[in-house]
């Protein structure tokens, strides 16, 4: 054997024997010996049996085994600057052959079935999402998307154990700026692992503290394909069945795939209901208080009256009784989502309705309360997509705190508020939220945000 | 950035006069010269806003204080922006003070007015803290959210069987006075949101066509006559001078029986506060950027997101100070005297930059043609 092979050989065997689950294996036939290594639990061992092992006592001399193994589709040799362990932690073997080494690619796929879309659901429409793996991914992406200006380029992370994300965008489509951004913070990024791309999120946002998401985590191929041709990257991390796409703005977070799948009239109508809910669900809890803690006079009479006859029971200013059903709503939402599936079902039926009506009935809160919170539980989980429905459950906290003190103003002046805020919070330098974006809208794409 | 957004700063001085005393002040000379000020007032302010447009076609994505630093001496440079920038911060003072006091009187009585104002404060001072752009976005956002209900109660007050037409026609048998300056001043503050482009210009890259500009006039015209007829009908000829506010009593006399909210008066306070607070954002965004067109940023990176902050917190704890020294009356004088004085020295900036774009396309004129002889 050559000596740089010994070498090289005896390096791997260093490393890896004393593992398991690491196989360094020699085969000789008349002509030759060659020498395998690879680790079992990575690799498919049918796939080396009939690739290589099978060949190798088949074929007559040295020189065709060789002359095989270069044609194979997924070899390739040695070059000075591979690093042969982490070749083989990829999930490669290396084979050392007389003179030559070559690194085979014999993946074994584990959790590669595509999975029923379950976050993002659509009546009509692409019913599966992505898999657990980065090949299937990838793959599905391209079916979806056949055009050459596709490109995937790889970023390996700095964390301690090195992560690889893969960038996905259309060349003819995506801001260099942004792109360059997105470069720039992957390269920032430090700690010990990265698991999912939610961890992605949050490290890829440089402000400490957040509230509303400003790059968007997804399941669907379909928006994926959408929000390439859009200028949007993609970020793809392997063992997890989300993409991240960057950057996000408001009216992102606000749309489902069934938009553009619906008729015009009916997607405008389902989007009009969204930002109804999106309002109500924010500004409902507030007017509660604003109306009968601050300005009775607001509506009608006969309405303030009947909130103020269903108020005579209770004990407590607006602002507590408000707080009181909210949370309890909240502890009922968070409870159903860890419950189990079968289970889920009674704890809601026993939480929400007989707990309601005991509430009402022992006088710690009005009927009208009921409906209020009812109506904010169900109109929050219009929004399409769940990480901006967290974040509207959070804002309207805020906006109550405001109204318990000011009334209404409070209430307006909190609108206000969150609207200055999201028009403040940019996504990788596009700013997050402001009216009129049409696909014209020439300084979406291709103005450079200057700072001013 | 869209043309669009010019209208908009524009479109916002004309709803926010109501804040800004302009009704009462045009009423107070009802019978000696407003409805000749609302004529003149209109053709001039449209006159003058078109001079300046054209001016400044000249400085493509530059602001007011970057035009002076090219081209006149540091000592002019300094006294200018100072005194504009008290200017405006005397113009978000007015809207935030008389704001919080409509506010103490028609909304919430049982909170005192510094609670009030240190609110205002601090929301103007959190938006302001922002780049042009997103000032631009905020500010289309609410307009677009605002204005239509706003308009709405226009339209419904006109048509409303307790509007008294007589009382109007009346006031128009004084038209032909000579129209008082008081009332002039208030008439073009209506148009004086161009005036904010003196900033904002800065992220305008385009010419501004100036073809169906006189239609900003006919609005403002409008707009006017309504800030100032649909009081004196509702009022009457005499008792209409009574109010300091006549608007807000106007719109508490707005009913609607079939809408969800009957009486119109809350609707037009709460949209009428996001329009002042706007207002006020927009003009301390100008005086921020002027103070920093004087006193550049420092170069390290923490003081440079503190210094905005500084600016503004000065200019919010001297409108608490100031706040609780004045009351209404005071204030009123002061909201004249500020109109009085602003119609001048907008006369002024305007033939300044004139001034200096004449300059200008003089200059590269003949080095341009001294180019060509050689």
């Amino acid at each position: 054997m050559y000596w740089k092979s010994k070498v090289l050989y005896d390096a791997l065997w260093e490393q890896f024997h004393p593992s398991q689950d690491a196989k360094l294996q020699i085969s000789k036939n008349e002509y030759e010996e060659i020498r395998l290594v690879y680790l079992k639990s990575l690799t498919d061992e049918a796939k080396i049996q009939t690739l290589i092992l099978k060949p190798f006592y088949e074929l007559v001399s040295e020189e065709d085994f060789s002359r095989y193994i270069r044609s194979l589709p997924n070899t390739s040799g040695y070059q000075e600057t591979d690093n042969l362990a982490k070749k083989i932690l990829e999930g490669n073997l290396i084979l050392f052959s007389g003179l030559h080494v070559f690194i085979i690619d014999v993946k074994k796929a584990v959790n590669n079935a595509a999975t029923q879309a379950s976050v993002e659901n659509v009546i009509q429409g692409p019913q599966y999402g992505f898999s657990e793996n980065i090949e299937v991914n990838l793959n599905l992406i391209r079916h979806r998307y056949p055009q050459e200006t596709l490109r995937i380029e790889v970023q390996v992370l700095n964390t301690q154990i090195p992560q690889s994300v893969y960038l996905v965008y259309d060349t003819q489509f995506v801001n260099e700026d942004r792109l360059q951004k997105i470069k720039e913070r992957l390269g920032k990024i430090k700690g010990k692992t990265l698991q999912a791309v939610g961890e992605l999120e949050q490290k890829l946002n440089h402000e400490k503290i957040t509230l509303f998401p400003t790059s968007m985590i997804t399941e669907r191929p379909d928006r994926v394909a959408l929000n390439l041709s859009q200028g949007k990257v993609a970020l793809m991390v392997n063992g997890t069945p989300f993409l991240l796409l960057a950057p996000a703005v408001f009216y992102d977070f606000m749309s489902s795939m069934e938009d553009i799948y619906q008729s015009w009239g009916v997607s405008r109508f389902i989007i009009l209901l969204r930002y109804f809910g999106l309002f109500i669900s924010l500004i409902l809890p507030s007017m509660y208080v604003g109306v009968t803690s601050f300005n009775p006079e607001l509506f009608q009479v006969q309405l303030a009256l009947s909130i103020a006859g269903s108020r005579v029971g209770v004990p407590y200013p607006s602002y507590l009784e408000v707080l009181f059903m909210l949370v309890m709503m909240e502890l009922l939402t968070e409870a159903s989502i860890r419950l189990p599936k079968t289970i889920g079902s009674t704890a809601t039926t026993v939480g929400g309705l007989i707990l309601g009506q005991a509430a009402t009935e022992a006088g710690l809160v009005s009927n009208i309360m009921i409906i209020l919170v009812a109506a904010v539980a169900i109109s929050n989980f219009v929004i399409p997509i769940n990480a901006m429905g967290f974040a509207l459950r959070v804002s309207k906290y805020f906006v109550l705190l405001l109204t318990t003190f000011y009334g209404l103003v409070g209430m307006v002046v909190g609108m206000i508020f969150l609207t200055g805020y999201l028009c403040k919070l940019d996504s990788f330098g596009q700013p997050y939220l402001r009216l009129f974006l049409g696909d014209n809208d020439k300084d979406l794409f291709n103005d450079k945000e200057t700072v001013s | 950035m869209k043309t669009r957004y010019i209208y908009y700063i524009i479109l916002l001085n004309m709803l926010s006069n109501v804040v800004a005393h302009v009704p009462v002040i045009l009423i107070r000379h009802r019978f000696d010269g407003a409805v000749m000020a609302i004529l003149v007032g209109s053709i001039l302010s449209t006159g003058i806003a078109m001079v300046f447009f054209k001016s400044l076609q000249a400085f493509p994505q530059q602001d007011f204080p970057e035009i002076l630093k090219q081209h006149t001496p540091s000592w002019a440079r300094f006294t200018i922006l100072a005194y504009f920038i008290i200017a405006w911060f005397f113009a978000g003072f007015i809207t935030i003070a008389s704001y919080s006091d409509i506010t103490v009187r028609f909304i919430n009585p049982d909170i005192s007015e510094w609670q009030t104002d240190l609110l205002f404060i601090l929301i103007v001072i959190f938006l302001a803290n922002s780049t042009t752009k997103q000032v631009l976005y905020i500010l289309e956002i609410i307009l677009v959210v605002n204005v239509p209900l706003i308009i709405l109660i226009f339209i419904h007050g006109l048509r409303s069987p307790y509007m008294d037409w007589t009382a109007v026609r009346q006031i128009l048998t004084y038209a032909w006075n000579w129209p008082a300056w008081d009332a002039l001043a208030a008439t073009t503050y209506i148009f004086t949101g161009y005036a904010n482009m003196v900033i904002f210009h800065r992220v305008f890259s385009q010419q501004i066509s100036l073809r169906w500009f006189p239609l900003v006039g006919v609005v403002g015209l409008l707009n006017l006559a309504t800030t100032f007829f649909l009081p004196i009908g509702y009022h009457g000829t005499e008792g209409v001078g009574s109010y300091i506010y006549p608007w807000i009593a106007t719109a508490d006399s707005i009913r609607m029986e079939l809408g969800p909210v009957e009486r119109m008066v809350f609707v037009f306070l709460l949209l009428y506060l996001s329009i002042s607070l706007l207002s006020t954002l927009v003009h301390w965004h100008v005086g921020l950027k002027l103070v920093q067109g004087i006193l550049p940023s420092p170069s390290s990176s923490k003081n440079k997101t503190w210094y905005p902050l500084l600016v503004l917190c000065s200019f919010g704890v001297l409108t608490l100070v100031a706040d609780l020294l004045f009351n209404e009356v005071n204030l009123y004088n002061l909201s004249v005297w500020w109109l009085r004085l602003r119609l001048p020295s907008e006369i002024l900036l305007v033939l300044l930059l004139y001034w200096i774009a004449r300059k200008v396309k003089h200059e590269t004129k003949s080095t341009s043609s001294a180019a060509d002889r050689r």
